[in-house]
Parts: C-alpha cells; structure tokens; sequence
C-alpha cells in the first residue's frame, strides 16, 4: 500500500502519521508538501494529518482546502483513493467540500486534550472493517473545534446512508452528554463521504496504535485500509453505497 | 481603488458560543439591558478594479469562495471608493 502523508504550514500530526504507516505498518510512505501536487495513481492512502495548519486563521483547515495540493486529493478521491483526514485533517476535508457539515468551537470554549471512548456505528467501511459495530474503543482528541455541526438534511442524509462511522459514547457505549465535551452534533466523531472512500474523524488513532503509548485501538485503523487494498478491493466511485 | 468593509457572522439559529460565554459575563457584571451578542469577524479588503460594480462582483466571489463558510456563517460589505 502506498502512502503519503500531506504536510501543511503547521501540521503537527505528520510525523506521528508517517512512522505509524512505514514503522508499524512497514508499508512505503511519502511526505507531500502542500505546495506541490502528485499523480492518483501513485498512493492507494493519502492521509491529511491533525496539527493547526496555516495558524487556523481565517477558519481551521479553511486556508488548508485551498492550497495547491488540494487539487490533487481531490483527483485521488475521484479515482477512488482512500483518503483519510484526522483533526484538522477533517476539518481540511470539511473546508474543501469533500465532506459535508463544518466544525463549530467546542461548546463551552475549551482545547480538549484527552483520551475519549468512541463508538464503532459502521464497521462495513475500508476505515473500519477489523473493527465490531457497536464495538467502543478508546482513541485520544487534541481539538478546539471539533463541534461538528450540518444543516437538516445533511444530517439526515448522513443517517438514512449509514455515513456516521464513529460517535462519542462512554465506556459502556452509551451516548451521554458528558461523553461528548466538544458538543458535537449526533455525537459525531467521525463521518463518510457518500461514495465510501473518504473519512474524516476527529480523535486521532495515529496516536494509539502502539503498546509503547499504552493504547494500540487506532492502529486497527491502518489495518482495515491495509487489509483493503492489498485484498485488491478497489472502490468503486461510481456505485453509491 | 476601492476599499470594501466585510462582516462575517453565524447564521441565524446557528450557535454562536463565543457570543453566548460573552453575554453570561456582560450579565454577570451588571449589564442588565443586553438581551444579546453575537460575535462575528470584519475584514478590510483593498480592490484594484474599474468600477463599483466590478468590485461588488469581486467581493462576492470572495466572499463565497474563501472569507464565508457558508454551512453556518451569512455576511455583508459596503464598497467605497478610496
């Protein structure tokens, strides 16, 4: 499987992407800058990492989704490429209209940085298919905006396609309002785009996929998108799930 | 030369935290009258075009491509020539 990790002023989540891709994986990976552009063909993975790009300024991810390289993900997701946006890599993705909704500030102001228990709502997606529906894994947020919100019909479009993919819970799974500080909208932690091969997630696996840092929940993420590739399952863009 | 004033806002019904953690204090320490804020963000944007019409068609463009989000955020500008 060939990765890039694509490295905005400021990201912050790169290095941590790229080490879990070649180091744990073991698979080959590239940093891309935003200033360049890249061919489709060459990356089945491309992953947008966490970290404040460009400051945040103007709105997180909004300077980001309009940088040249952005051109090229989305040439790569409309071949199909998986393409994965953690934190502000979603926030990316939000800005650049490859997902639908937006990131409102948490609800009452604060960065939160600390470990979250997540719900698995949609495991028959490449992101998360070693994972159980219903399963409740611990993954960790670094974020001041990660209040997702979309209008109406986003989200019932969002429900009725089975595209929430991951929802903040307790530990026990269930959906209270404690287990989500960032006030985010159904609990939404993560979502797919309509055709599949995108994910945005808020919490960050990259950060929880090694025994060393005492949680390994998020490298079964990496896993899911390896098991798909190298099983041959291309995506089909042109079959809407 | 013109120079456009923007102001950019939460659309109505949209939360608007900041403006509410804002009021809470403006309450808090006396202000009994203000029924509400709501925050927002102002943008002052030199344009080099021929005439007001053209920079109108200019700051709308750029309004909806990059200054706005446009899922939770409305806006206004006013154009003067400078």
């Amino acid at each position: 499987m060939n990765c890039a990790v694509i490295q905005f002023a400021g990201s912050g989540g790169d290095g941590d992407c790229y080490h879990v891709c070649k180091n744990i994986l073991g698979q080959p990976v590239e940093y891309i800058f935003h200033k360049e552009t890249f061919a489709a063909q060459d990356f089945d993975l491309i992953i947008l990492p966490g970290g404040a790009s460009h400051g945040d300024y103007l709105r997180p991810g909004a300077l980001a989704a309009r940088s040249k390289v952005i051109k090229s993900v989305i040439d790569a997701a409309n071949a199909g490429k998986y393409i994965l946006g953690i934190g502000n890599g979603f926030q990316i993705l939000l800005e650049a209209g490859l997902l639908p909704g937006t990131m409102l500030i948490n609800k009452d102001l604060k960065f939160y940085s600390e470990d979250i228990f997540v719900r698995v709502e949609n495991n028959a997606t490449p992101f998360t298919n070693l994972y159980k529906n219903g399963e409740v894994i611990r993954l960790t947020v670094a974020c001041k905006y990660g209040n997702y919100y979309a209008d109406k019909k986003t989200m019932e479009q969002l429900k009725t396609q089975n595209k929430i993919v991951l929802t903040y819970c307790d530990i026990n799974g269930n959906a209270a309002e404690a287990s989500n500080p960032l006030g985010s909208m159904e609990n939404i932690a993560a979502i797919a785009n309509q055709e599949g091969n995108i994910l945005g997630l808020m919490p960050h696996p990259e950060r929880c996929a090694e025994e060393i840092l005492g949680n390994t929940d998020g490298i079964r993420m990496f896993q899911s998108i390896l098991q798909y590739v190298e099983g041959g399952k291309i995506h089909d863009c042109s079959r809407r799930s | 030369m013109f120079l456009a004033k923007v102001f950019t806002f939460p659309k109505t019904g949209v939360l608007d935290p900041q403006g509410s953690a804002i009021k809470a204090t403006v309450s808090n320490i006396g202000f009994k009258d203000i029924q509400d804020i709501q925050t927002g963000k102002y943008y002052e944007v030199r344009i080099n075009a021929c005439d007001v019409a053209k920079a109108k068609e200019i700051m709308k463009e750029l309004c909806e491509k990059v200054l706005v989000n446009p899922v939770v955020e409305d806006y206004k500008f006013e154009i003067m020539e400078v």
